[in-house]
């Protein structure tokens, strides 16, 4: 759980990711279309020429989903030759540095979460991207 | 058998080994007793002989055997390394290259060495060497063993095409930004500097693609020996024929076919043909055959493995099917070549016996797999008491193809052009029946958007793309066309293809995906999943 992390203002919660895994932000006002898409699966985006399956934060972590909003930011994440992009529409970003970290971190796991940090202004759930990934390999098996 | 295709690979691997032989006579030359140099330069030797005889090179042969008997001589210990000796295996090699020059420049191999050889027998049995005749050597200038020569032929990874063709493949993406840059500028300069790029990328592209071309014939060299051992350890009569193995497909397709063909074949051996006693009584022929069978469609090839066995029983199949949990009514009510293709679900056989090859219902979902991996389809016909033919349809090269851009509900996607017979518009209010007369037929209709779940507003015109559904449809022979509904189409593309890598490579709507020149994710349709998923639906 060390390492700065990037924080997203969703909903009603706070999430984070790990600095390291995020290979870049883009942002676009309409996402192409992916055959065969469902659950929380949103799309498919290019980043540096791959292609970069993308899904909604909000609606895999449970967050309400209000009326749609326009625009998309997405956050590409990469580690071993994995890619996936969270849509996470108009929220903010905002950072964690390791040295707040210190004493404040708890493994405490929700669905697609790997831990908790108990930030000053209150609690930030870790996101778990490669069960994400796997959840959205499982939700794309079309057979 | 025609030979000359293989001229330039004989005289690459002579050329090593006659380097081979140079560097080890000069270390026996050095140390006498050097076992380790005497093995290497037997092996040489004798990898020459055996080449130049599958070549008919007979006067290599006959030299190169000449000079393997001394060296076996040398290396049993039976005699002994002299200067003398070395001196006159030089003198043989130096007439062996003269040969194999007369093979590089198509002349004859008319040159007499039979005074080199006799001398070479004279020393196998114990004499002092003899210096040959000079009008024994060979007419063509034997000094030539000392030019330094480098070979014609490059030995290159297979890794290095594969970054060639991903290196022209970024260079097409490029290009596809340059050509949507052309629409934008009025300079011709511009648009025919961007032509020229264009049509260089794509001679370098096709030059990269004919290097990595490889015949079926190197994969399936293999197979009559896999059938041999197979044959024997099942105590079966078999035999293998094949037909249109010259036909080339891409290495890596060719690699990735290799291990498909070996179980597809290990099954037909070990359940589809019958025990010799079983096939003599049912009056069925002998030896029993397999048969590969490959062919050209477009830019595709088809291969098909039949074998005269016993075929698949359609009821086993089902009832294993029901009892690996797929409900009655849903397999009742599929078509034969989904019921055959039921096989090809993981843990599913009805092989009786398990072999240690196949009967445990692993493969077949390996081998479809391996298959629609490379953007290829497979299909199964048989006939109880008759056989069983797997049909595998492949895209004999990868990466770049040639697609045609078209839109619905405002979303791109990629058809490859391959499979497109015609583009027309069309009344909307004329493909409302499902059905449309083309070509004297009532081909089926399939509407894209609803096949993707993608909304679409009403339209005046749509656009109708005719396609070649062969090997799609059920019980059709030959060409079977289908129509694709789509709102509208654009340019012809050359795609550069990516695979589709996890999370999403186990879409069966797209065969792959490309960037286009602005940035967009394109996918590109697998057509014989599209038709058959919505004809199956409707």
């Amino acid at each position: 759980m060390e390492g700065d992390k990037l924080v997203i203002a969703l909903g009603n919660g706070k999430y984070a990711l790990d600095t390291k895994t995020v290979a870049g932000i883009i942002e676009l006002q309409k996402l192409p279309f992916l055959p065969g898409k469902s659950g929380f699966v949103a799309g498919v985006v290019s980043f540096r020429n791959e292609p970069v399956t993308v899904i909604d934060l909000k609606a895999a972590l449970g967050e309400a989903i209000d009326t749609p909003e326009a625009g998309h930011k997405i956050i590409v994440l990469g580690s071993k030759g994995r890619l996936l992009g969270i849509d996470i529409g108009p929220s903010q970003v905002s950072f964690i540095w390791n040295e707040e970290l210190r004493g404040r971190t708890t493994d405490e796991k929700r669905l697609f979460t790997s831990g908790r940090i108990y930030a000053a202004d209150g609690p930030v759930d870790i996101i778990d991207w490669q069960a994400l990934f796997n959840e959205t390999a499982r939700l794309l098996t079309t057979d | 058998m025609d030979v000359s295709k293989y001229k330039s690979l004989y005289l690459q691997e002579t050329g090593e080994h006659i380097s081979g032989i140079e560097a080890g006579l000069l270390a026996i030359e050095k140390t006498p007793g050097d076992s380790f140099a005497l093995d290497n330069l037997f092996r040489h030797y004798h990898s020459i002989k055996g080449m130049s005889a599958s070549m008919g090179y007979n006067p290599i042969m006959q030299l190169a055997h000449a000079q393997e008997d001394l060296l076996d001589k040398l290396r049993s210990g039976k005699l002994g390394v002299t200067s003398a000796m070395t001196s006159l295996l030089l003198k043989c090699l130096d007439a062996m290259k003269a040969l194999v020059e007369r093979v590089r420049a198509d002349e004859p191999l008319d040159t007499d060495s039979s005074s080199l050889i006799e001398a070479l027998k004279s020393c196998a049995s114990g004499k002092e060497p003899l210096a040959p005749e000079p009008s024994a050597a060979p007419s063509a200038p034997v000094e030539g063993g000392h030019k330094l020569r480098l070979s014609s032929v490059m030995k290159v990874e297979g890794s290095v095409f594969d970054g060639l063709l991903a290196s022209v493949g970024d260079l097409f993406m490029a290009l596809s930004s340059f050509k949507a840059l052309t629409h934008g500028t009025r300079s011709v300069e511009f648009k025919n500097g961007v032509h020229q790029i264009g049509k260089t990328i794509n001679s370098l592209h096709e030059s990269i693609i004919s290097a990595r071309m490889l015949p079926l014939e190197d994969l399936t060299a293999g197979l009559p020996r896999l059938v041999r051992d197979l044959a024997n350890e099942t105590g079966k009569n078999v035999a293998l024929h094949t037909e249109g193995m010259d036909i080339s497909l891409d290495r890596s397709i060719l690699e990735g076919l290799g291990g498909p063909l070996v179980h597809i074949i290990r099954n037909a051996v070990d359940h589809g043909i019958e025990p010799t006693a079983e096939r003599v009584q049912s009056g069925k022929p002998l030896p029993a055959s397999i048969r590969i069978k490959a062919s050209t469609r477009k830019d595709r090839v088809v291969i098909e493995i039949s074998d005269d066995g016993r075929g698949m029983n359609r009821q086993k199949l089902k009832a294993r099917a029901i009892s690996s949990g797929i409900p009655a009514a849903k397999i009742e009510a599929m078509p034969d070549r989904e019921v055959l293709k039921l096989v090809c679900l993981p843990g599913l056989s009805t092989a009786e016996t398990v072999t240690s090859t196949s009967g445990r219902g692993v493969g077949m979902d390996v081998v479809k797999d391996a298959v629609e991996g490379f953007g290829g389809s497979l299909e199964i016909e048989s006939t109880e008491y008759r056989g069983t033919k797997i049909i595998l349809e492949l895209p004999r090269t990868s990466s770049i193809t040639k697609a045609l851009l078209v839109e619905t509900g405002g979303e791109l996607f990629l058809v490859p052009i391959s499979r497109i017979e015609k583009v027309i518009e069309v009344p909307s209010n004329e493909l409302d029946a499902g059905t449309y007369a083309f070509a004297g037929a009532e081909i089926p209709l399939v509407e894209l958007a609803a096949s993707l779940g993608i909304k679409t507003g009403p339209r005046f015109s749509r656009t109708l793309i005719v396609l070649d559904a062969s090997g799609t449809l059920s019980g059709t022979e030959g060409k079977t066309l289908a129509g694709l509904v789509v709102d509208d189409f654009g340019d012809e593309i050359d795609a550069y293809v990516k695979p589709l890598l996890p999370p999403m490579s186990r879409l069966r709507s797209a065969a792959g995906i490309t960037v286009l020149g602005d940035g967009r994710p394109v996918f590109l349709l697998d057509i014989p999943q599209i038709i058959l998923k919505a004809l199956e639906r409707a």
